[in-house]
């Protein structure tokens, strides 16, 4: 017998009780309704409607044109503008994450003078007193302009009495323009032509993370790389180290740091022996035969005469060199040997190509030398600093930092960062979200940028340029006549333009159409150029690194870019696609260098130079030079907000400040670094768990032989079942069962479908904590599993999301039938239902469900980037991706508007419409003739002559909807684990 | 066994505490709040004749039904500089005269609210096809007794125009202030009620995957496909109007 309270009594006693305690506490405050004042003209305004503009991505110096999506007034979504020929609709990763330099809380808020709050009024007297009293001793430092900004900041320094404008970007290509001279008499960038080359051969350059035109780079290549008509081209790489780029690569060269040059030299001298042309670089290229420099390469004579061969054998090639890790002291004599390369293979007008316009750009890292050397001898009295933030992105050793101290420093930046904490008075700007421009990465191609929205109003900015023209007024120097904002400037600038096309429009129509379409693309002539004879003048140095112990290369992170990516969340959150660490730095080691030295992985180290030493993760990597470390720039931090604030390092602390003396380029590769073991436990966090598939077949790849005569397919036995197929039960597929695709052989890896996800779809940033515990919220994730051993390894991208399984394992054990598999063929979550038991996520094979353990912040304003199609999620309920069922959505009303279903290509999901390698495909699966269906060969006849297509786990018998296509390799890659072809 | 006592507890907490919650959200009103202006609906629309969509101009239009702009007042009323209809003995139009020179928006106070894991789209109701009814659904509606019956609410919607307004919202019209009339407006089973009376709908509700219609699935799969009503006469086939997803996305 019981005494007192039986446990299920005491429960509802509880129960009771407490809810009357809180019930006070759920008192909802009645939502308020707020009324527009006037919509702007009739309907152009309406509630919960998209509507796009066309403007420029700045993140980069690449140019790329972007499409906004706006909703009630804000930006809610960032895609790139189909019109443009640089991206053609696509984003990268950082493009998508601009959306939230737009939003970020680290905006400055006011004008401020040290440290104290301004009114614009006063700030603007001020800045132009500094003005009137530095008499013309002013120097402008800003990004690269290409487009109006250039004259425009010229012609005010001018009016201002004159002064130096520089341009400062960390990663340039002012090594690229001087070789360029050298060898073939053009200093500007050449135009790759990656689509129409047979065989690519790197040397070392990340053209698929941030060296040039990125997203243009990545399509061309694609189109190049691909697998088509049974076979495909062969992509080579040259180099110490493997990023994201060389991860694509069907054959690693590894070469010593710094000695790109010379195998360049090499491979020209076996190609041009072969071929017997230019006959004047006979005696420049013989001593660089293949048995005498093979040594010094570290590479064998062999490898060389075999890449030689096929390089010249293939009719065009395309040598491509560039980027931080050729950024020796002879750097520019390196990619002279690239073009020499290029040349004698005849690539010269087919694959390596210039405008017949020029568009030089003449700025490199000397200007900053000067402009430092400047500030130190007290020549410059007011330093403008313009969205820039050199403090942080140049060696501790370069002097910026002290050397500003002796100015007056105005800086007009958009974000707290490094260099406005030393500025004497900081001018909040906006961002180009905000504000008008244009941008003429080359030419041909004339950007526009216009403000998408009203600015943000949580931020009390003007734009740079109002800013300045507010100066010019207070000076009254009677320059910029009838010109009050910026955007007349512009409208102006844009009537010479309108001239110079021949379009004989009237101005007003000839703007519109040009903000429609994002801006003006002609495609210039191409004009020929020929390899200078006295080029054989560059001698080949072999650079000599500084200080002992290892090559210290500083890679360039495709999430952080210069590290103005680290400010924003999603780049932090997003695992670095190689090593799927989030929030942190990290140091590659090979792991045989480790042993040596008694490294284990994940062992925390001293790096240690004559300049400086930091303390970070080693990271074993098979990609790298055995005398040689990497460390990723971008993070490191301290005055840049709270997502950037105390991660990781900063490599640049590292670096010695040298300049290669050709082009005045950065040294990047320039000394050598201690390793020293610590005592100290590591925090970093990587996502990936296992980087070995053993034998899972989670991302498969097939070799072209093996599909010549492949007989045996996957999917080609189907299983007995006891239960009807679901097509059988009625309503059920009728008319769509929503699929997808996804190419393996075409995807890189770049994870810009994973920011384009948490821009769509509101996903939380839970920050490197709760990552940790595997709590992280991506809805796709990018898998990156490493295949073979030692030098001969292979690195397989893939991403997984919800495969919406038709015999979904989540399904069945869900206790409230929160998700469950609709007439559509979307696996359902139901939010509002769900009670967080998480069984489904244990059940599901492929780790896609994703479980709110908090109600996780959207700190203001960032929440204003919110999508608001769709809803967000609160604390403990699971969630997953829905196959962007708002867009779905979206298409099925507007096609019944036009009284008919949706067709083939007009959903497109936020993954696959960002995709710069197009290897996401989505539509209806019982279409045959969608594209989708095209692909996944899933009908009863096809799947008899499926060749590349498999469903991830087959022997689970889930049924997913996503059938993925195999990566294709060139060779055969030993696996570790068992046989390839398992079943799961 | 501690530990899952203390965690039975806190389970048995959370789950009042959200049943009263929701309990007290779905009672309309569940905190009055006083509307800044007092404006009558009565008067615009009965008095004046007005018709819903002459001020609701999203209605019809957008996914949200929005808020009439405060520029509607003001075409009618004027401003405080050249007034145009202003009844001498009420201040209330002062008070839009005051916003509009402030350049305020007036913040109304919601009074049908819906949660915000439902997905409403306001126009594709108003523009439904209403055809779509099963036959009879309006048959029993007896207005005088119980005007909010499911009949009646067909009926209505059955009307069209500003007459569909009434099927949801009730008839503002004749109020003063505005009432949520349905005491289970905005739950699940007021929407579904309207939902299940559509052509096909209730039959789509019971999936057959089940050992029951495995042994004569194709012959009961038949039958049930004819009495779904998949495809329309418009050359579309129709949204399914029970799936989880169809609202809660």
């Amino acid at each position: 017998m019981k005494k007192g309270l039986s446990r299920r009594n005491l429960f509802k006693y509880m129960g009771v009780g407490s809810a009357t305690v809180i019930a006070a506490g759920c008192e909802q405050k009645p939502e308020k309704l707020i009324p527009l004042l006037v919509p702007p003209d009739e309907f152009s305004y309406m509630p919960h409607t998209s509507y796009h503009y066309m403007t420029t991505c700045q993140e980069c110096a690449a140019g790329c044109g972007m499409m906004v999506t706006a909703r009630e007034g804000r930006a809610q979504k960032a895609e790139g503008n189909p019109n443009h020929p640089l991206n053609q609709g696509t984003l990268c990763a950082r493009g998508q994450a601009s959306l939230q330099s737009l939003y970020n809380p680290s905006r400055l808020p006011f004008p401020q003078q040290s440290g104290k709050q301004l009114s614009w009024a006063d700030a603007e007297t001020e800045f132009t007193n500094q003005v009137k009293a530095a008499n013309g001793q002013i120097a402008y430092l800003g990004k690269p302009e290409t487009g109006s900004a250039k004259p425009f900041i010229e012609e005010w320094l001018k009016a201002a009495g004159g002064g130096n404008h520089v341009q400062f970007e960390v990663i340039t290509q002012a090594n690229q323009r001087e070789a360029n001279e050298i060898a073939f008499g053009r200093s500007d960038s050449a135009l790759y032509a990656f689509d129409k080359a047979k065989y690519l051969l790197n040397f070392s350059t990340d053209f698929m993370e941030t060296w040039g035109s990125v997203i243009e780079n990545t399509r061309k290549f694609t189109e190049m790389h691909v697998f088509q008509d049974g076979t495909k081209n062969k992509f080579v790489h040259v180099g110490p180290h493997i990023s994201l780029t060389g991860a694509k690569a069907d054959e690693w060269v590894m070469v010593k740091p710094g000695n790109e040059g010379l195998m360049a030299l090499s491979l020209a001298y076996e190609v041009r022996k072969n071929k017997g042309t230019h006959a004047f670089l006979a005696a420049y290229l013989a001593p660089y035969a293949p048995e005498k420099v093979a040594g010094q390469i570290g590479t064998s004579v062999e490898k060389i005469k075999k890449v030689a061969e096929e390089f010249g054998n293939s009719n065009p090639s395309l040598a491509v060199g560039g980027g931080n890790m050729i950024a020796t002291a002879h750097g520019t004599e390196t990619l002279v040997a690239i073009n020499i390369l290029n040349a004698v293979a005849g690539n010269l007008g087919k694959t390596l190509e210039f405008s017949s316009e020029s568009s030089s750009a003449a700025h490199s890292h000397e200007d900053l030398m000067n402009l430092i050397q400047d500030l130190n001898d007290g020549k410059i009295k007011v330093l403008i600093v313009d969205n820039v933030n050199p403090v942080y992105a140049l060696p501790k050793a370069a002097g910026f930092a002290e050397a500003m101290k002796k100015a007056f420093v105005v800086s007009l930046s958009s974000v707290q960062d490094e260099t406005t904490h030393f500025a004497n008075l900081v001018l909040p700007t906006l961002t180009p979200y905000e504000s008008w421009g244009d941008a003429s990465p080359r030419a041909g191609i004339r950007s526009i940028c216009q403000p998408v929205m009203a600015p943000v109003n949580a931020f009390n900015a003007k734009a740079k340029e109002d800013i300045l023209l507010g100066v010019n007024t207070q000076l009254n120097t009677g320059q910029f006549a009838g010109i009050v904002t910026y955007q007349d400037y512009l409208k102006k600038a844009w009537t010479e333009i309108q001239k110079g096309t021949g379009n004989s429009d009237p101005f007003d129509s000839f703007w519109i159409n040009t903000l429609t379409e994002g801006g003006l693309f002609t495609n210039p002539a191409r004009s020929p150029v020929s390899l200078r004879t006295d080029v054989v003048q560059t001698k080949i140095q072999i650079s000599e690194l500084e200080g002992k112990g290892l090559a210290l290369l500083p890679s360039p992170s495709i999430m952080m870019g210069d590290g103005s990516g680290a400010k924003n969340p999603w780049l932090q959150e997003i695992p670095d696609p190689m090593t799927q660490i989030v929030w942190d730095s990290w140091m590659e080691i090979n792991p045989e260098t480790a042993k040596q030295s008694g490294i284990k992985d994940r062992d925390v180290v001293t790096v240690k130079t004559a300049q400086g030493s930091v303390n970070l993760t080693a990271y074993f990597h098979f990609g790298i030079h055995r005398d040689a470390i990497a460390i990723p720039l971008g993070q490191g931090h301290t005055r840049s907000g709270m997502a950037a604030d105390n991660y990781g390092v900063n490599v640049l602390d590292l670096l010695p400040a040298k300049l290669d003396s050709k082009s005045g380029n950065f040294v990047w590769v320039s000394t050598k670094a201690e390793i020293l073991p610590t005592s100290q436990k590591s925090f970093t966090v990587n996502v990936d768990g296992n980087a070995r598939q053993i034998g899972r077949g989670i991302a498969a790849a097939a070799t072209i032989e093996s599909l010549k005569h492949s007989e045996h397919h996957e999917g080609h036995k189907r299983p007995v079942e006891f239960y009807p197929d679901r097509k059988e039960t009625a309503g059920y597929y009728e008319p769509y069962r929503w699929g997808m695709t996804i190419d393996l052989d075409r995807c890189n890896g770049c994870s810009a479908c994973v920011a384009a996800c948490y821009a769509e779809n509101n996903l939380s940033v839970v920050g490197k904590e709760r990552t940790g515990l595997g709590r992280e919220m991506s809805w796709i994730r990018l898998d990156r599993y490493i295949e073979g051993y030692g030098d001969d390894f292979e690195v397989r991208f893939s991403p997984i999301t919800c495969q919406q399984c038709s015999n979904a394992g989540c399904e069945t054990v869900c206790p409230v039938y929160a998700t469950y598999h609709n007439s559509e063929g979307l696996n359902v979550q139901a939010y509002n239902r769900c009670v967080g038991t998480r069984y489904c996520s244990n059940n599901c094979a492929y780790k896609v469900r994703r479980f709110n353990w908090f109600n996780y912040e959207f700190p203001e304003p960032l929440n204003q980037q919110l999508n608001s199609t769709i809803g967000t999620r609160s604390v403990g309920v699971m969630e997953k991706c829905t196959f962007c069922v708002q867009r779905i959505k979206q298409s099925q009303t507007d096609a019944r508007a036009l009284g008919r279903d949706v067709q083939d290509g007009e959903v497109i999901t936020a993954c696959q419409q960002t995709c710069p390698t197009q290897a996401i495909t989505f539509g209806n699966l019982m279409d045959d003739q969608s594209e989708v269906s095209k692909k996944a060969k899933r009908s009863e006849k096809e799947v008899e002559h499926r060749d590349r297509q498999y469903e991830i786990l087959p022997g689970l018998n889930y049924k997913p909807a996503i059938t993925y296509l195999k990566k294709v390799n060139l060779r055969e890659v030993k696996s570790l684990g068992h046989s390839e072809s398992s079943h799961g | 066994m501690r530990q899952f006592i203390l965690t039975g507890i806190h389970r048995s907490i959370t789950v009042a505490v959200s049943t009263i919650c929701i309990f007290l959200a779905m009672m309309p009103n569940a905190v009055a709040e006083e509307q800044p202006i007092a404006f009558s609906h009565e008067i615009h629309a009965t008095q004046d004749q007005i018709p819903c969509q002459y001020c609701h101009i999203y209605a019809r239009r957008s996914f949200s039904s929005g808020v009439p702009p405060v520029g509607i007042c003001i075409g009618c009323h004027g401003t405080k500089e050249a007034p145009l209809i202003k009844l001498p003995e009420s201040n209330e139009v002062d008070k839009i005269w005051d916003y509009w020179a402030k350049k305020e928006p007036i913040p109304w106070v919601k009074i049908h609210d819906i949660p915000d894991y439902v997905r409403f789209p306001h126009a594709k109701h108003i523009n439904a096809d209403a055809e779509r009814f099963n036959a009879g659904a309006e048959d029993n509606c007896d207005e005088a007794t119980d005007p909010r019956s499911l009949a009646c609410k067909v009926k209505l919607f059955k009307q069209g125009g500003d007459t569909r307004c009434v099927a949801c919202h009730g008839d503002i019209k004749t109020m003063l202030i505005v009432k949520v009339v349905d005491a289970d407006f905005a739950q699940m089973g007021w929407c579904l009620k309207c939902h299940l009376q559509v052509k096909g709908v209730a039959e789509r509700k019971t999936a057959l995957n089940t050992l029951g219609g495995w042994f004569n699935a194709k012959e009961q799969e038949e039958k049930r496909a004819a009495m779904i009503d998949l495809k329309n006469s418009k050359g579309y086939h129709n949204p399914v109007l029970t799936d989880c997803f169809t609202c809660h996305y």
